[in-house]
């Protein structure tokens, strides 16, 4: 299976994530992983956020052993980094 | 409960096997030589009716397989044609009778995707007195960014009063002055200045032997006079309440930005490390990484922001309160820090 492009989080069932889900969050270390955080499913359960790339097979089972059964949404990664910057107004687009 | 990606592997599986069944079904002689309406009678088979496919998703959040076809009459003997009753990979297939669609009148989208972004030249406007999500940018300079909102520090109301927005916008990256000048609009005419630069939290790039993290990329300058500016005020966005909020996924965001402005979207995650933000250009890169992330998507597939919206704060739309500072994006995604940790690194609170 790969990644999804795009995830859809639901409105989580809980106001606040469990402690030890911000704690696994932090301790995601597989090489294919390239960004890791928290998300919710569609279904609003609390879950890990992780991007790899486009063409990796998921789930990836170091990920799924550490997320301890906690929900894992797998995104590709964007294609470039996102771009912060200014306008510039007098440019010619 | 099948997810996206499986749905859409089901869905590759489905067409196939679709196709295929489509080529080998009978075809009466009659129907050979010449085709004919049909509408609103059922066909020999409920597979000629089907005419588009997709993934779909129930209201439990399930993904499935969806199945449009022609008729309603059709609909009834789908259940008979093993393809659309059986789950295809374990993934459901839900068969809806979709009649032919037609296109919207352009001039009516036109007006719908306006209405939708707001109006950005009014947040290019001079506005007196000064409300958050305007533009804003250094006397004499080049480019222009979004004040977010106003912040005060001191909890007595007597404290001096910022405004907040990003390093890239405020500091431009690291590289004025403190004290730079600041205008509302974008001008050349110092009698246009409101804020001079105070305070940054410097980018960290890396460096040989050196792999440093980011966390915000904020700035604020003092307003220089506070008559001409109002706080309590976001330009455009009714309800704005100065009280910081955490930001949650799933939550419904907006923001009023300089380039877009008021848009809306959803925060996709939360405490997101690892992002990649590029200062420089597509040809020559400039990469900073960031954690404590916040990734947000716009709605209806519109951008939630462009260049030039940076700085904007993000309000939790039913409530109006600040979650996040916007800094960087694509025409997909944005990214933005958590605000609540931008105030108190400048130690201030928004007004």
């Amino acid at each position: 299976m790969k990644p999804v492009r795009m995830h859809h989080p639901g409105e989580p069932t809980t106001e606040e994530p469990p402690q030890r889900l911000l704690d696994l969050a932090d301790a995601i270390a597989d090489p294919s992983v390239i960004q890791c955080g928290i998300t919710t499913t569609r279904d609003g359960r609390w879950g890990l956020y992780v991007t790899v790339p486009a063409d990796t097979t998921v789930p990836i089972a170091s990920v799924e052993q550490k997320a301890e059964g906690f929900p894992v949404v797998y995104e590709a990664e964007l294609s470039e980094p996102v771009r912060a910057g200014p306008a510039y107004p007098r440019r010619k687009r | 409960m099948a997810t996206f990606g499986e749905a859409l592997e089901a869905l590759e599986e489905f067409r196939a096997e679709l196709v295929n069944l489509q080529m080998n079904a009978p075809i009466p002689e009659a129907q050979a030589m010449a085709f004919r309406a049909t509408a609103g009678e059922p066909a020999d088979t409920p597979l000629a009716n089907v005419h588009a496919t997709g993934v779909g998703v129930r209201d439990d959040g399930q993904f499935v397989v969806k199945v449009y076809m022609f008729d309603a009459a059709s609909m009834q003997s789908a259940s008979s044609v093993s393809l659309l009753s059986k789950p295809m990979q374990g993934v459901h297939v839900d068969v809806e009778h979709l009649p032919v669609q037609t296109a919207f009148d352009r001039s009516a989208s036109r007006k719908v995707a306006t209405a939708a972004a707001g109006n950005p030249a009014q947040h290019q406007a001079r506005r007196r007195p000064v409300p958050g999500g305007v533009e804003i940018g250094p006397l004499g300079g080049n480019f222009v960014g979004t004040l977010g909102c106003f912040v005060r520090r001191g909890g007595d109301g007597a404290g001096p009063l910022f405004v907040l927005s990003n390093n890239h916008v405020l500091a431009n990256v690291n590289r004025f002055p403190l004290g730079t000048p600041f205008t509302q609009p974008f001008s050349a005419n110092a009698s246009d200045t409101i804020a001079k630069l105070s305070s940054f939290e410097p980018i960290r790039f890396p460096a040989p032997g050196s792999q440093p993290r980011n966390v915000i990329d904020a700035a604020i300058a003092v307003v220089t006079d506070p008559a001409q500016v109002v706080t309590g005020k976001m330009l455009n966005i009714k309800k704005y309440v100065p009280q910081l909020l955490a930001p949650r996924p799933g939550m419904a965001v907006t923001k009023a930005g300089r380039t877009t402005g008021v848009t809306t979207g959803t925060i996709r995650a939360i405490r997101v490390r690892g992002v990649q933000v590029n200062y420089g250009t597509r040809q020559n890169p400039i990469i900073a990484t960031f954690d404590n992330a916040i990734t947000i998507v716009g709605s209806n597939g519109m951008p939630f922001s462009n260049p030039g919206d940076s700085g904007s704060v993000i309000l939790e739309q039913t409530t109006g309160r600040p979650v996040a500072l916007l800094f960087a994006g694509d025409s997909v995604t944005t990214t933005a820090c958590d605000v609540s940790v931008a105030c108190a690194r400048f130690n201030v609170r928004p007004v």
